[in-house]
């Protein structure tokens, strides 16, 4: 087991004042068999207490409804989480249908088949989704700002280019349609940095964690997970909608040790 | 009944001044028709609406089973009588609702339930609707007015008076409202195309109209701000808004129709959403074929009324089947509704069936096939001549303490003497549908 400290916070500032504000937040660790969490902290500016829940996928969520005009959100998420080597039984049966099929941005393209079909060789199961983990690392470059929130597997793929998301939704393309079930899950690495996205593959009755960005195929320790989903649009860290013009800037700092 | 026959014209009047619209985007404008209203009314004798009656509770129970059942343990896959991806490639399928158990248990409040009659006099099911079925109001307001228009003929003739249907609503309503706070029918607004039903409905059962906006989320409660900024609690949300729209923080994120983080207080059963999310699964095309094979699952009955002959090109006899009788089979899309997505293979060129017939090859789990049920025709007046039509029946379904049918419905005509498809949103008109009491 291995014991980690984290603090990640987002900073919105709006340019005008916003009003009648609700917001939905992933940004508290979930726990699972290889995941507790000691001491948890959800600081919030404006000031007022968040409604703690689950969503459908029990990853936890934080939300709730601030009326008045503000000209700023704040949320800081910060405590203590104990890891052991990365792996997750299988919580539901059905789940290896649900997260076997093609959702919205993991749509597998006629290029993306030609691209599996070429690399798969024998390989089969789990060792099969490390190796087109490795190829996902060898074929993408990344490149921040090439992509937004909502790019599909596919588009990133043409473009060869794009960030944490789009390598997971690859991955998660390219596994669905070998077979595979494959999810996302995002959350913290070690270090300083903004959140990460990696990719969960069933392998027999358990979920193994893969990180196609940084080319890890045998994941221990090191990742603190937030939420998984069928892909991004399932887990986003903060969903919001207010009356109010849209032009904003975000700050997103995480801070993960090992202790 | 013939004096209520020639004021065809005069209720017509009378409805457009209610301001009884539907209204229809087509090529991207938004217009407001009349649904012309025909004077002769259907007539169901009190034996025939004793089985349909009967059939219909049984098939609403066995769908609302269902719904608990995929959304919690999942025994029908289990069991093997559903094939998994049938259940979770379907559109309606939601995970987002996996584990909610809504008030009561009760998925699909308000069913409404398309039939046909055949020549010989039996009906069959054409499709469940169990998301938001509209098409209620239309016949309430028909009838509220030919009684007035025409008093002696509710005299002389032995018809079931249906002025109910906004007390069952009500009474629903209340049995699955989960705090005493209000009943309110959420609308999308002015532009959607069944607004005058909203704006009906909310007016007899005494519900609260609210707009998008109306609604808010506080300390994981439903609150309705009135004209004045006060806040009214909620208990039961009777909303006209599609699953997806439904909220913003869990669905589609663009949509301003909605109750941000609705689907937390829902969860928690801090409120009664009418009908209840991720009813499509069980409305589904596909899950149509089943829904016989649910009667007898779940209930250990034998369905009383019956699905039109279906193929499922998924199971491979069906398949070959399909294939080799396309040109006499009706085609219908699975994810489409309003009577889009259907085609009778009987009209189609050669290339045309071979365009279909490729669609079905790449896409089985897309398609079912139907037989060709030769409807029973209903005459309509057209001018002052009597000429026959093809129609249907939606039967309204409300299931709250006890599950009941509402006596009477939504006869809709096809207007076109060549078509089959009865559609208010293809250009249709309605009838009265009277059930007799003996």
């Amino acid at each position: 087991m291995r014991k980690y400290i984290f603090n990640y916070q987002t900073i919105i500032h709006f340019e005008q004042r916003v009003r009648q504000h609700a917001f939905l937040l992933r940004c508290m660790p979930c726990v699972n068999a290889c995941q507790q969490v000691g001491r948890r902290d959800l600081f919030l500016y404006p000031s007022i207490h968040p409604i703690y829940g689950a969503d459908s996928w029990k990853n936890p969520i934080q939300y709730g409804y601030i009326g008045p005009e503000h000209d700023s959100f704040v949320f800081v998420s910060s405590g203590e989480a104990r890891l052991q080597p990365y792996c997750i039984p299988l919580e539901r049966p059905f789940y290896r249908y649900l997260f076997g099929v093609e959702s919205a941005l993991t749509v597998l393209s006629d290029p993306m088949k030609d691209f599996l079909a070429e690399k798969r060789g024998k390989l089969e199961g789990f060792a099969l989704a490390q190796a087109l983990a490795t190829e996902v690392y060898a074929t993408m470059s990344y490149t921040p700002g090439s992509t937004s929130l909502t790019t599909t597997a596919s588009l990133a793929f043409g473009q060869r280019q794009g960030v944490c998301q789009d390598y997971a939704h690859l991955l998660i393309a390219l596994c669905r349609a070998a077979g595979i079930p494959a999810r996302y899950a995002n959350g913290f690495m070690t270090g300083l940095g903004t959140t990460h996205a990696w990719v969960e593959v069933l392998d027999g009755e358990v979920w193994r964690g893969l990180d196609p960005t940084n080319n890890v195929t045998e994941m221990e320790f090191g990742y603190i997970k937030i939420a998984h989903g069928r892909d991004a649009a399932d887990c986003p860290v903060n969903r919001g909608i207010f009356i109010g013009t849209a032009r904003q800037q975000t700050e997103v700092r995480t801070i993960v040790e090992e202790i | 009944m013939d004096k209520l026959i020639e004021s065809r014209d005069t209720v017509n009047r009378w409805l457009e001044r209610f301001g009884v619209r539907f209204g229809i985007y087509k090529n991207g404008t938004f217009k407001e028709q009349l649904f012309p209203f025909d004077s002769i009314p259907r007539i169901i004798p009190a034996q025939d609406w004793a089985v349909l009656e009967k059939g219909l509770i049984q098939r609403v129970n066995a769908l609302n089973k269902f719904l608990f059942d995929i959304y919690h343990d999942k025994n029908i896959i289990r069991d093997g009588i559903v094939p998994a991806e049938f259940v979770y490639s379907s559109k309606g399928y939601m995970p987002e609702c996996e584990g909610i158990t809504p008030p009561q248990q009760i998925y699909s409040h308000i069913s409404g339930i398309d039939l046909v009659q055949a020549k010989d006099g039996s009906w069959y099911i054409l499709e469940d609707n169990l998301r938001i079925p509209s098409g209620a109001s239309y016949p309430m307001i028909a009838r509220t007015i030919t009684r007035k228009v025409s008093p002696e003929t509710f005299r002389e003739n032995d018809v079931v008076d249906s002025r109910n249907y906004s007390e069952l609503l009500k009474a629903m309503m209340d049995h699955v409202n989960v705090n005493g706070g209000a009943n309110v029918i959420l609308t999308p607004g002015r532009y959607n195309s069944a607004f005058f039903e909203h704006s009906y409905l909310a007016e007899k059962t005494g519900a609260l109209l609210a707009f998008p906006g109306d609604l808010t989320v506080e300390n994981d409660q439903v609150v309705y701000r009135d004209m004045y900024n006060e806040r009214h609690l909620v208990g039961c949300i009777y909303r006209r808004v599609s699953d997806e729209y439904l909220d913003p923080m869990t669905f589609e994120p663009s949509s301003l129709l909605g109750v941000p983080n609705l689907m937390q207080v829902y969860r928690k059963g801090n409120v009664a959403l009418v009908n209840a999310l991720g009813n499509g699964v069980a409305d589904d095309k596909g899950i149509y074929y089943f829904v016989p094979k649910m009667i007898e699952y779940y209930l250990g009955e034998q369905p009383i009324l019956h699905n039109a002959p279906t193929y499922l090109p998924y199971y491979a006899e069906d398949y070959r089947y399909i294939l080799d009788h396309l040109e006499k089979l009706v085609i219908k899309d699975v994810s489409e509704a309003g009577g889009y997505g259907v085609v009778f293979g009987r009209d189609l060129t050669p290339e045309k069936l071979a365009e279909l017939k490729q669609l079905i090859v790449d896409e089985p789990r897309r398609w079912i096939a139907q037989e060709v049920i030769d409807f029973k025709d209903l005459e309509i007046l057209e001018g002052s001549e009597r000429v026959e039509r093809k129609a249907d029946l939606r039967a309204f379904v409300i299931s709250g303490a006890t599950t009941e049918v509402w006596r009477s419905g939504l006869t809709r005509f096809s207007r076109n003497p060549d078509s089959f498809v009865v559609n208010s949103s293809q250009g249709g008109g309605f009838k009265d549908t009277w059930v007799l009491k003996n």
